[in-house]
């Protein structure tokens, strides 16, 4: 009993923490910059409906680029921890069932063929379509009741297909231009994003979150297994659907805003678990905690660390994230692997 | 009153027949015993019973109501299903794991009330699981993670208890334990149906048996009936010596 307390007390403390941190670099993420913003003058002047260069900054460059940090950053930190959860995983990532590679391959179709012109909206909107896409052929190609290890193998099969048919794409790009500005997407950014691509992620991305909101239970119940689950009042297979909708409603809303940025939805969950007492359920709020400062931090991280070309936000949590996950496999490959 | 029934239930995989046309009933306050050598199709029973699987033919009734128009949240609630070896994916403690029995009962996002931690509580008292109450769940030895499991169908205070070989990986004390648990279980006006491999304490403790062989009922009725120098030689194929004394005793002697 006395470990249950001293548990719940620290997870009031973690929560504390990860609130506090998303909030600073929040506003962090407002703030610094080339130039340094005075966020509470920008504020004033835009309450006021002053057209002050502050007011424009914040609303029309620094506000949109925090806020899809943030959405973006919660929503791979919680499907992460909800796919590890659901396989039973902890290498479990969200892009495993192909979400993310169709909404890549999708945003890219549209790049190749220059419709994003046409339109600001038709790339993320081809984006989150590809992931529905991805998300569907997966239930095709395993079936309705497929078990977990068929989910799988049609996930790997729709993500190599993806990724053929984007290396396709570069391969046949016209211009040497045209194959810069697609590795470029795929590598993950935020800059030039405006409040609208914003507005347009928000809602399948809190469809998908709503939908994991109940989920939690029915994970931890997981753990014994799903005859065990299932004899717990839980459906296997509807539970299994639910989680896969909703992470490729979020997921595809991220990508096809931000591009593909890795290792956020595998680090974050295996780095925060053991201080929720590695319980699926409780795990999946504080990933989004978590997921969402990674990102922002990442986000400020590239606009400080000085770079001939501009660096990719994908790019540094790639390349902090894999050492660190490296490192924590070996740390703990006596307990999983 | 029956509480557990199955009519003619028969479940077929790979155009075998794992279980062929079997009928039981479980009333309240017994324990009966589900025995049979190994492929008899017990565990494949057991889970038709419990509603984890679909028979191809027959009936099961729950309370007397199909378990199929039962919805699964309430089935949850009526009766509890301990697995012959369950995994425990996450490093979860003895605790956590016993208090997931009382899913059934929580709507929601609601937490555990008093009645639900007395519930657990108990649970983890009879099934001698409190010095391992603070454990990682993943470290536990066979016998004590058949303990835990027992004690998380337990705390979720079922009417039924379904438990495949519930004492194969328990010591002798704990073997004891665990048969006495069931049968006050039982003796409350629930009703335990359970799968043994223990000829004895199948003998000693339960009320009826039913002894499978090939997917079919070979056998019905009070132990000694059931568990027959005859019955034993053609299901199991072996020479018995037993004794029915105040403690029964079947030991298996040469195969025939």
């Amino acid at each position: 009993m006395t470990e249950t307390y001293s548990n719940t007390v620290s997870a009031k403390q973690l929560y504390l923490a990860l609130c506090s941190a998303t909030l600073i670099l929040f506003l962090a993420s407002i703030a610094i910059g080339r130039d340094s913003l005075p966020v509470l003058l920008a504020l004033k002047d835009t309450i006021a409906g002053t057209d002050s260069v502050y007011a424009v900054i914040l609303n029309q460059i620094r506000l949109p680029r925090a806020l899809i940090a943030l959405f973006a950053g919660a929503t791979l930190g919680l499907c992460g921890a909800a796919m590890q959860g659901l396989l039973r995983n902890p290498l479990a990532s969200p892009g495993l069932i192909g979400s993310a590679s169709g909404a890549a391959l999708f945003a890219v179709i549209v790049l190749y063929f220059g419709n994003s012109l046409i339109s600001p909206y038709v790339l993320p909107v081809a984006g989150m379509g590809g992931a529905l896409l991805a998300t569907v052929l997966v239930y095709v190609l395993a079936g309705r009741n497929a078990s977990i290890t068929t989910l799988i193998l049609a996930g790997v099969a729709i993500n190599a297909l993806a990724t053929a048919c984007m290396s396709l794409l570069l391969n046949l790009a016209p211009s040497p231009f045209a194959v810069r500005e697609l590795v470029l997407w795929t590598l993950g950014d935020i800059t030039d994003r405006s409040m609208r691509d914003f507005w347009l992620m928000l809602p399948t991305t809190l469809i998908g979150w709503a939908m994991l909101a109940g989920v939690g239970g029915q994970l931890d119940a997981l753990t014994l297994g799903e005859r065990t689950a299932q004899s717990m009042g839980i459906n296997p297979v509807r539970l299994r659907w639910r989680v896969f909708i909703a992470v490729s409603l979020a997921v595809g809303a991220a990508v096809a805003t931000v591009g593909m940025i890795g290792f956020i939805g595998l680090v974050i969950p295996h780095l925060l678990r053991p201080f929720v007492s590695h319980e699926p359920g409780r795990l999946l709020p504080v990933s989004a905690l978590g997921g969402a400062c990674m990102l922002l931090a990442a986000e400020i991280g590239v606009r400080l660390i000085p770079t001939d070309s501009p660096l990719r936000v994908g790019v540094l949590t790639a390349i902090v994230g894999a050492p660190f996950f490296l490192h924590l496999i070996v740390k703990s490959r006596r307990e999983y692997l | 009153m029956v509480l557990l029934q199955s009519s003619g239930v028969s479940f077929i995989r790979s155009e075998r027949a794992l279980v062929n046309e079997v009928s039981l009933s479980v009333s309240a306050g017994e324990l009966v015993g589900l025995v049979g050598p190994n492929g008899a199709g017990k565990s494949t029973l057991l889970n038709l019973l419990a509603g984890l699987d679909k028979c191809n033919s027959g009936s099961v009734t729950l309370n007397q109501r199909d378990i199929n128009k039962i919805s699964i949240a309430e089935r949850s609630r009526l009766l509890a299903w301990v697995a012959q070896s369950g995994p425990v994916n996450w490093p979860l403690t003895v605790e956590r794991v016993v208090s997931l029995g009382r899913r059934p009962h929580l709507t929601g996002w609601q937490k555990l009330s008093a009645e639900d931690q007395k519930a657990i509580d108990n649970a983890i008292a009879e099934t001698d699981c409190e010095s391992l109450r603070l454990q990682d769940a993943t470290t536990l030895s066979g016998g004590e993670r058949t303990r835990m499991l027992l004690a998380r169908a337990l705390a979720a205070d079922p009417q039924i208890l379904l438990a495949d070989e519930p004492i194969a990986a328990l010591d002798l004390k704990h073997q004891l334990q665990t048969m006495h648990l069931l049968r006050n279980f039982a003796a409350n006006d629930k009703a335990c149906l359970v799968v043994l491999h223990d000829l004895s304490l199948a003998s000693r403790f339960c009320d009826r048996l039913y002894l499978m062989h090939e997917g079919k009922i070979a056998s019905e009725g009070k132990p000694a009936e059931v568990l027959s120098h005859e019955n034993l030689r053609q299901v199991y194929g072996v020479e018995v010596a037993s004794g029915d004394g105040e403690v029964p005793y079947i030991v298996p002697v040469r195969e025939l």
